[in-house]
């Protein structure tokens, strides 16, 4: 059953209007329905997971080197930060195919693709430390457009999906406002850190705009602003999270049970990643941890939606959801084979002939090709029997459907009669629940001291 | 000159002679005399900056002469003291509270360890530097960052691999690869002209030469690859591209090919093993060494190019082309003085480094010094820019006590080669508890 019922609306809703706001939230597309987002979203997913696989195949080839990122250089950070970029660009991509006017996952795609920008240009940067020579133009943009903006844009739209969730919209007008902090704070630290003297991801590129454009300490300023705001702006999307979850009705409360677990998670780790980044800049060895702790805690946020959905019918869109459980870990287990496979062929052919060959690309994509099916039929089998919601399963069609009714259809019939029922109930519930406010209707007495006003009709 | 590790431990008797003049003056006023080798007291006044280094003789004139239009320009009186142990003598300043301004560093291993401790400015920390970070290729200014801080600014470059010739060998030409090259020397070698002149005396750091030749043949045989591993103490010192490395390293300092022989190799002084390609006839056709060679030749008053020439390592038949080794003049900061900030962003600055190549004798990191002295340094700035990979000196890079037995590990193949699987197997044992890279 979906969550996406809005309770407290500007003024309050009509029982019409929140009918209407509730199909319009509960936002399961009809099949062709947004084909232009739909075609958007899987073209950007494509392209990023491509470039995003051929950074880590270069990468491996060249013997997975620590490369020259500040707090990220070391293979494990880089894998976090690559496996966390992934998790979250494909839940965001999965969800805003499947709800496209939900910001949520559209949102979420952006996090998910300004890490996914870390890898490419890391090594980019490292073949420009490989010689004496002036760093060519475009890596020298690229690494600069990194440093400045990866970070922030992560760190501030990962705050605005919690500040978002589940329905798209901010819990309250109060939360509205909300919403801008983490959008200035972002802007306000990317501007900081574009003026900086050094690229504060790849501090031994001196930045281009330099003291020249502005005083340092005026980027300084900005930098710490845009810090601070930040900082202020995970508050608030934990804040908006617990906020949320302690209004919510049970069925709602044990939908985004764990993402308001994996939402503070992210909270936790990810301010130690500001603190550390912008203010007090510890040795990369520090950095490294609080990278990967900053990974890790983010690329909980995507897994806890997914085990929501898939435990707790969030977004109500079970039924589909396997694929995405299927194919995400097919994404990363071919990739992972692909990647172990060119640099244990190239080892071998090191080995043999004294020299990398390319036969390695053809030999591991024959062998990819040929893994893709049985690969992906037991994730699916996997999927089928631990993930999926049983009335969200997708069984095969018995031979015995085609025969005559018998007591049992009868029984099953009567039991999805009920169901049906249920939910009848419930959306008259929830319709009740916005007319007279989130305390009525169950027969709940009214938070005392609550702040908010009881909605009228 | 150019590379930091034999600045501590041989400069005694190879380029740190003669003191400066404000160092002499100095010394004058506070009526003493300073012995070769000794580091020298400097008291600073408010427009003085003390500079700690090993630099002597040609060297020192050159760092004199760069430091003359600052010291006019802003008044500020630069005192060079000198030592032949900078390692030692910066902790005993530091220890006695009287640290330089400026110092030269003993490589990355000695920078990093004085900026765990934290006696180490950051010189990203002020703006005075910044032509410093816009101006030098990326890869130095790496170098020179500890932790996330820049702490260690490259004033000069060194050139390593170079393999020179005098006129003797003038006509050979350059080999098509080092096979071409043994078959060449071989070829036209006699008792008399051997093919090799090798030197690996020198006080305090014998076995120098010797590491800079298994390193420069350990990264056209195996590549950077390889040669990271080795440096950051991922691949053992038994490992069979080291083996290799070190066995090509012994055909060349085997009797027959080297003038003088194992002794001959063994005794010859470092800075000296280059006079063999002169005489009549020249002790040797060939001698390996870096881009300060020409400063050695040109003090004996040979014309470049004519009486000496050089051309890159060639490389390894199935190995790997285009890397090149690189060695730099590290210098730290040790107190917050703006003069002395002043005189680091000077000695870095296009407007010095022109000055400072222009005396011969050293490459800079610095991207927009283009201009260089002779046709010759013109081709070894080149080969620097040009190459499609660029390493710093491994063992400048290890900690001391492995660097230390890197060199004895030379000295102990060079005079007993049937020892090498015994020697390299000691390394390993004496490396692999401390780790060998200065990140491990």
């Amino acid at each position: 059953m979906n969550v996406l019922v809005r309770r407290r609306g500007p003024g309050g809703l009509s029982a019409a209007a929140a009918l209407a706001s509730f199909r319009t939230l509960r936002d399961v597309p009809e099949p062709g329905s947004h084909p232009v987002a739909r075609l958007m979203v899987t073209g950007v997913w494509l392209v990023a997971v491509m470039v995003q696989l051929a950074a880590v195949t270069v990468w491996l080839a060249r013997g997975a080197p620590r490369l020259p990122v500040s707090f990220a250089g070391a293979p494990w950070a880089l894998v976090a930060i690559t496996i966390c970029s992934l998790l979250t660009l494909s839940m965001g991509a999965f969800l805003a195919r499947r709800m496209p006017r939900n910001l949520v996952g559209w949102v979420m795609m952006v996090p998910g693709l300004a890490l996914m920008a870390v890898l490419p240009s890391a090594l980019m940067v490292h073949e420009a430390l490989e010689v004496l020579r002036p760093v060519p133009w475009t890596t020298m943009v690229v690494a600069w457009l990194v440093s400045s903006i990866a970070a922030p844009l992560a760190i501030g739209s990962l705050t605005v999906v919690l500040l978002l969730f589940p329905d798209g919209r901010p819990s309250s007008r109060r939360w509205a406002a909300a919403l801008a902090v983490p959008i200035v704070a972002t802007a306000v630290l990317s501007l900081g850190s574009a003026l900086d003297r050094m690229l504060i991801w790849f501090p031994m590129l001196a930045g281009p705009m330099g003291p020249g454009l502005v005083e340092p300490a005026a980027a300084a300023l900005a930098r710490f602003a845009g810090f601070a705001g930040l900082v202020v702006s995970v508050l608030l999307a934990a804040g908006s999270l617990i906020d949320r979850y302690r209004d919510a009705d049970e069925a709602l409360r044990r939908q985004v049970r764990w993402v308001v677990v994996a939402g503070g998670l992210t909270a936790v780790t990810v301010a130690p990643l500001l603190v550390g980044r912008y203010l007090l800049r510890p040795g990369d060895a520090v950095g490294e941890l609080i990278v990967v702790a900053a990974a890790s805690g983010a690329a909980a946020f995507p897994i806890a939606v997914a085990i929501a959905i898939t435990r707790a019918d969030l977004f109500d869109i079970d039924v589909i959801i396997g694929r995405t459980l299927v194919y995400v870990p097919l994404t990363a287990i071919l990739a992972g084979l692909y990647a172990a496979l060119v640099a244990l062929l190239q080892r071998v052919f090191v080995t043999l002939t004294g020299d990398t060959s390319d036969a390695v690309i053809v030999l591991s994509t024959l062998v990819l090709a040929a893994a893709f099916t049985p690969v992906r039929q037991t994730l699916d089998g996997f999927v089928e029997r631990h993930f999926r919601s049983p009335h969200g399963r997708s069984r095969p069609v018995p031979a015995a459907a085609a025969g005559p009714i018998t007591e049992q259809d009868h029984a099953a019939l009567l039991a999805l009669l009920a169901s049906h029922v249920e939910r009848l109930e419930a959306v008259e519930a929830r319709l009740l629940h916005l007319e007279h406010g989130p305390r009525l209707g169950r027969g709940l007495p009214v938070k005392r001291g609550s702040r908010r006003k009881t909605p009228t009709a | 000159m150019g590379h930091i590790r034999y600045r501590t431990r041989q400069e005694g008797t190879r380029r740190f002679a003669v003191p400066g003049l404000l160092l002499a003056l100095g010394m004058l006023a506070a009526g003493c005399a300073v012995r070769a080798g000794d580091a020298t007291d400097v008291e600073p006044g408010p427009a003085t900056v003390s500079v700690l280094g090993t630099w002597t003789g040609p060297e020192l004139d050159a760092f004199r002469g760069v430091v003359a239009p600052f010291e006019a320009a802003t008044g500020i009186t630069v005192a060079y003291a000198r030592t032949t142990d900078l390692a030692g003598e910066i902790d005993r300043r530091i220890a006695i509270g009287d640290p330089p301004d400026l110092a030269g560093l003993a490589g990355p291993a000695h920078m990093e360890r004085l900026a765990q401790a934290g006696v180490l400015r950051d010189l990203g920390a002020s703006t005075e530097l910044d032509g410093y970070l816009r101006e030098t290729a990326p890869a130095f200014v790496r170098l020179g960052m500890v932790d996330e801080r820049l702490v260690g600014a490259i004033v000069k470059t060194t050139l390593k691999g170079l393999v020179w010739h005098g006129r003797a060998a003038a006509h050979l030409g350059e080999p098509d690869g080092w096979d071409d090259l043994v078959r060449t020397a071989a070829r036209f070698s006699t008792d008399d002209t051997r093919a090799w002149c090798v030197g690996l005396g020198s006080p305090g750091a014998a076995g120098w030469p010797g590491t800079d030749w298994i390193e420069n043949i350990l990264l056209r045989q195996s590549g950077t690859r390889i040669w990271d591993a080795w440096v950051d103490g991922s691949l053992p010192w038994t490992a069979p591209e080291i083996r290799m490395a070190f066995a090509a390293y012994l055909d060349v300092v085997s009797p027959g090919s080297v003038a003088g022989g194992t002794y001959g190799a063994l005794t010859t002084d470092a800075l000296a093993a280059g006079d063999g390609l002169f005489g009549t006839p020249p002790r040797c056709l060939y001698t390996q060494s870096a881009s300060f060679q020409p400063a050695l030749f040109d003090a004996q008053g040979r014309d470049p190019g004519d009486d000496y020439d050089f051309f890159p390592m060639p490389d390894f038949d199935g190995g790997h082309s285009g890397a090149v080794e690189v060695a730099g003049d590290l210098v730290g900061l040790f107190t917050d003085r703006p003069a002395a900030i002043r005189l680091l962003a000077w000695l870095t600055g296009v407007e010095a480094q022109r000055a400072w190549v222009a005396t011969g004798g050293g490459l800079s990191a610095n991207a927009r010094v283009t201009e260089y002295p002779d046709r010759l340094t013109q081709r070894e700035a080149a080969v620097l820019t040009g190459a499609s990979q660029v390493r710093f000196d491994a063992s400048d890079q290890m900690p001391a006590p492995i660097e230390a037995a890197f060199r004895r590990a030379v000295m102990d193949v060079t005079a007993a080669p049937e020892r090498l699987d015994e020697v390299l197997a000691d390394l390993e044992a004496f490396s692999a508890p401390s780790g060998r890279g200065p990140r491990s």
